[in-house]
């Protein structure tokens, strides 16, 4: 970031973006439908569940494929599983670069619990491409779920834990209270989404608007905070995991028998048209675009990535803040640069 | 520690001066024994330091829940030797537009009087290498000087994260002297003398921790602060400043820096077991041994807030200093006063 | 997200003439509007029908109808709607007002599709490559840029490099 400061306080920012850039959305117009699934993983690594999502959200809509009940809420399973490993990690890092370096590794220990998890039942760590058009790639294997169960009340321990640690702690109110702090306007204005939306007071959540899958049937609140600080965003996410959590509950014990893949051909042609979708990531409203002209590969798809518009809202955050402060602010949007620059 | 016995044969007199004076015919033999004394006094330092790394790192780890280096060596007691091996051979690289002479001092004026200190420190109730009657005051000094090579190190690296870095720690060190004198000053009126072998004995009843809990307090944070140790990491913080002072050091000159931090930390230790701990005193083992037990108390605890606490802002800092610490320092030297008044009345 | 109030979509589409309007599409409902009164119906869905969040700024690139096609999506919080809207430009001549002074989320959108397309936003404050490096010359995303195009550019660059007798500034090979 390019930063214009008069002695310690910053008065431009100018985020230099594009290191990262690696033509996802050409790649993509040369692939087929369903081999350009693995690319999106790509894109937001470390929450790489939600783009696998997200493409096939479009690809089903575009091809009107049905998908079962039980791949239904697997999915959604798999989707709070991978939001409270993300979730850990971007506090985890945001903790980190204020300067305490235990909460990233107790994060990481967390973290891993929810690879190990993953590993089971798709054989992938991190880039799962677990999400297929038509369902899940694999069904859950045997004790899956006794094995979450016992991953949830692990991690209420942790949170505990975490509490403990930070929330008290005076030295780190001091860091985060009242910095960066953006109205609800403003955010909005820049079209902020997320837990960066939901700390500035505006209780949006996609998961309860427009929800897909079986978001509907589930019983969850949508965490807010009011003064859009870095220190809200910070509770914002916490309140999230539990959220999460909860509905792991829900899930865990009556997910349905039957079919978890709609099994279809490996070419798909959709019929011309065009299709917008998006959910809600840990980083905020991850939307895709795409455009079929009938043809077996995708004539244009875009990613609208939340943490992007995030970054341009950095300039707005950390206006007249210190630069110790501007270090804090940009680890409390939480943002990932793979899917900034796709 | 074998220093401390060299260096004891060798004492004239407790006054400073007439030792300089004695050498003013320079003798070859005396001359070779100082160099002697010197290498000693380094390769002392140098164990000890890679020790703290070592210790330091495994502590850490066990706080982050994780190994630490248990590779090379028997539970990895070499790593910090690998390291200093690998430092020493590195290239220096020399930023272009650096000034050189001041590149090239700053290291030095930042180790050499870390290592200055251990000249006053007591080994016994009675015997210290240097017997100064001025002993506290050289030691709050020295720090001074420390802070002046940091300067220097900000300054010549033309880099303006070394200069950001060198700025906030003059402001930092300049502020946080003040709660560190004044802290101490409580237990100079106590026992009205500068002499650390005088305030030991002063503590053979009862530990002044008892009597200056505040000032202990207040000593142990400034003395944090001043060593630039978290959460006053600000100088040096990874993320928001590369490197601070340091990010254009690399080689043999960078792990001079290194080493300071650490012997600064073995430093500050060591002064509040002497000020408020008693020092070298205790019951069954000789009392060099209780001083290192102590010494390595504090060091535990600083370590162990190191890895628990966030760092500060510089103006938070300097806010927390002058607006908490200072007044707290000056209420309790009051109290103190009014206390001895009233003790010496009984 | 539902698609929005009939009548709304009616008034809009008595206001403006000359927008088209769709529906019934996976994409939900929404108007093709011709360049010159694309800021005025932004304007209008922002301020009259609560349209007060944008979603999505992007364009697709329709090389066989000759023209790029600048998809806008908006979005209303309250009522949960979203309606989009598709602006046909020219693409020689690739130009259209910014919506900046309307959401300022449009600033590094619109700058994302220059860089991608090459399409002008006039009145945007700094419109500059954003994904791309700083002297880059060509828009990825057009469909003429293909692969082999672009391993010939690349092979240009290198040539008069080495004509000039200067070594590769590796910046410029993307």
């Amino acid at each position: 970031m390019i930063t214009t400061v008069e002695g310690e306080t910053v008065k431009k920012i100018e985020p230099v973006l594009g290191y990262l850039h690696r033509g996802f959305e050409k790649l993509g117009e040369y692939k087929l439908y369903k081999s350009g699934l693995p690319l999106t993983d790509r894109m937001d690594y470390l929450a790489s569940i939600f783009n696998n999502h997200v493409y096939s959200l479009a690809v089903e809509k575009l091809c009107k494929i049905e998908v079962p009940l039980r791949a239904k809420y697997i999915r959604v399973l798999v989707c709070e599983l991978d939001r409270i490993a993300s979730h850990a990690i971007g506090i985890g890092a945001f903790l980190q670069d204020l300067g305490n370096p235990t909460p990233f590794v107790y994060m990481f220990r967390d973290r891993e619990e929810v690879y190990e998890l993953f590993e089971e039942i798709c054989g992938a760590r991190q880039l799962y491409s677990y999400i297929r058009p038509g369902g899940v790639l694999l069904d859950l294997t045997a004790g899956f779920e006794s094995r979450t169960e016992k991953f949830c009340q692990k991690m209420d321990k942790f949170l505990e834990e975490y509490n403990d640690l930070l929330d008290n702690n005076e030295i780190f109110q001091l860091r985060t209270k009242n910095i960066g702090a953006i109205s609800g306007e403003k955010a909005l204005n820049y079209s902020l989404s997320g837990p960066n939306l939901r700390a500035s007071g505006i209780s949006k959540d996609l998961r309860k608007d427009s929800p897909c899958e079986i978001y509907d049937r589930l019983d969850f609140d949508t965490c807010t905070e009011e003064a859009g600080d870095v220190w809200s965003r910070y509770k914002v996410r916490m309140n999230e995991i539990r959220q999460s959590m909860r509905i792991i509950q829900q899930i865990l014990g009556n997910i349905p028998g039957g079919n978890y893949l709609n099994q279809t051909p490996a070419v798909l042609t959709p019929s011309p048209g065009e299709v917008y979708t998006s959910v809600e990531s840990p980083r905020g409203q991850l939307g895709i675009y795409m455009v079929s002209d009938g043809s077996e590969k995708p004539y244009r798809y875009k990613i609208r990535p939340p943490s992007f518009l995030a970054v341009g809202a950095l300039n707005e955050m950390i206006k007249n803040e210190k630069i110790a402060d501007a270090i804090a602010i940009l680890g409390s949007i939480d943002i990932v640069l793979g899917e900034v620059d796709r | 520690m074998i220093l401390y016995f060299v260096k004891k044969n060798l004492l004239i007199s407790d006054n400073p001066l007439s030792t300089i004076m004695s050498f003013s015919i320079i003798k070859i033999p005396e001359v070779l024994l100082m160099t002697a004394i010197v290498i000693v006094l380094l390769l002392s330092l140098s164990v000890m330091v890679m020790f703290l790394v070592w210790f330091e790192r495994r502590l850490l780890a066990f706080i982050q829940d994780r190994q630490g280096p248990n590779r090379v060596g028997p539970q990895g007691i070499l790593q910090s030797l690998a390291d200093g091996i690998k430092l020493f051979f590195k290239e220096s690289i020399i930023p272009a537009k650096a000034d050189r002479p001041l590149f090239f001092l700053a290291p030095v004026l930042v180790f050499v009087p870390a290592a200055m200190s251990f000249a006053v420190f007591p080994v016994n109730k009675d015997l210290s290498a240097i017997n100064l009657n001025v002993g506290l005051l050289y030691l709050f000094s020295l720090s001074s000087v420390g802070a002046m090579g940091i300067l220097l190190a900000g300054w010549s690296s033309n880099n303006k994260y070394s200069l950001l870095g060198a700025l906030r720690l003059v402001a930092k060190n300049i502020s946080y002297e003040i709660p560190l004198v004044l802290s101490t000053l409580g237990v100079v009126m106590i026992t009205g003398s500068l002499n650390l072998l005088t305030i030991i004995s002063g503590q053979t009843n009862l530990w002044f921790i008892f009597l200056q809990p505040i000032g202990f307090l207040i000593y142990l944070i400034s003395a944090i602060a001043e060593i630039n140790r978290s959460p006053f990491d600000l100088v040096e913080a990874e993320s928001e400043l590369i490197g601070g002072f340091h990010t254009e050091y690399s080689g043999f000159m960078f792990a001079l820096f290194f080493f300071a931090e650490y012997v600064n930390t073995v430093v500050i230790s060591i002064i509040a077991s002497i000020l408020f701990l008693g020092g070298p005193q205790g019951p069954l083992l000789p009392g060099i041994v209780w001083l290192i037990i102590k010494a390595y108390g504090f060091i535990v605890i600083i370590m162990w807030i190191r890895g628990t606490l966030v760092r500060f802002r510089i103006d938070q800092l300097l806010h927390f200093c002058w607006k908490r610490l200072v007044p707290l320092a000056l209420l309790n030297l009051a109290f103190t006063a009014l206390g001895i008044t009233i003790w010496q009345n009984i | 997200m539902n698609i929005p109030e009939f009548k709304n979509l009616q008034n809009i589409s008595r206001q403006f003439p000359n927008a088209q309007w769709l529906g019934f599409l996976p994409a939900g409902e929404g108007f093709i509007i011709p360049p010159g009164e694309y800021h005025r119906l932004c304007e209008t869905l922002k301020h009259d029908y609560g349209f007060t969040y944008l979603s999505c700024l992007t364009a697709t690139d329709r090389i066989a109808k000759n023209e790029f096609e600048l998809a806008v999506h908006l979005e209303n919080l309250d009522k949960n709607e979203i309606i989009w809207i598709k602006v046909p430009i020219d693409r020689k001549y690739a130009e259209v007002q910014t919506i900046t002074d309307l959401w300022s989320a449009a600033d590094y959108l619109e700058r994302e599709t220059y860089d991608m397309f090459g399409i002008i936003f006039r009145g945007h404050q700094n419109l500059s490559r954003i994904l791309s490096p700083e002297n880059e010359t060509t828009h990825p995303l057009r469909k003429d840029f293909t692969k082999a195009h672009n391993m010939e550019y690349g092979r240009e660059i290198m040539q008069k490099l080495i004509q000039k007798k200067k070594p590769p500034d590796l910046s410029l090979t993307c």
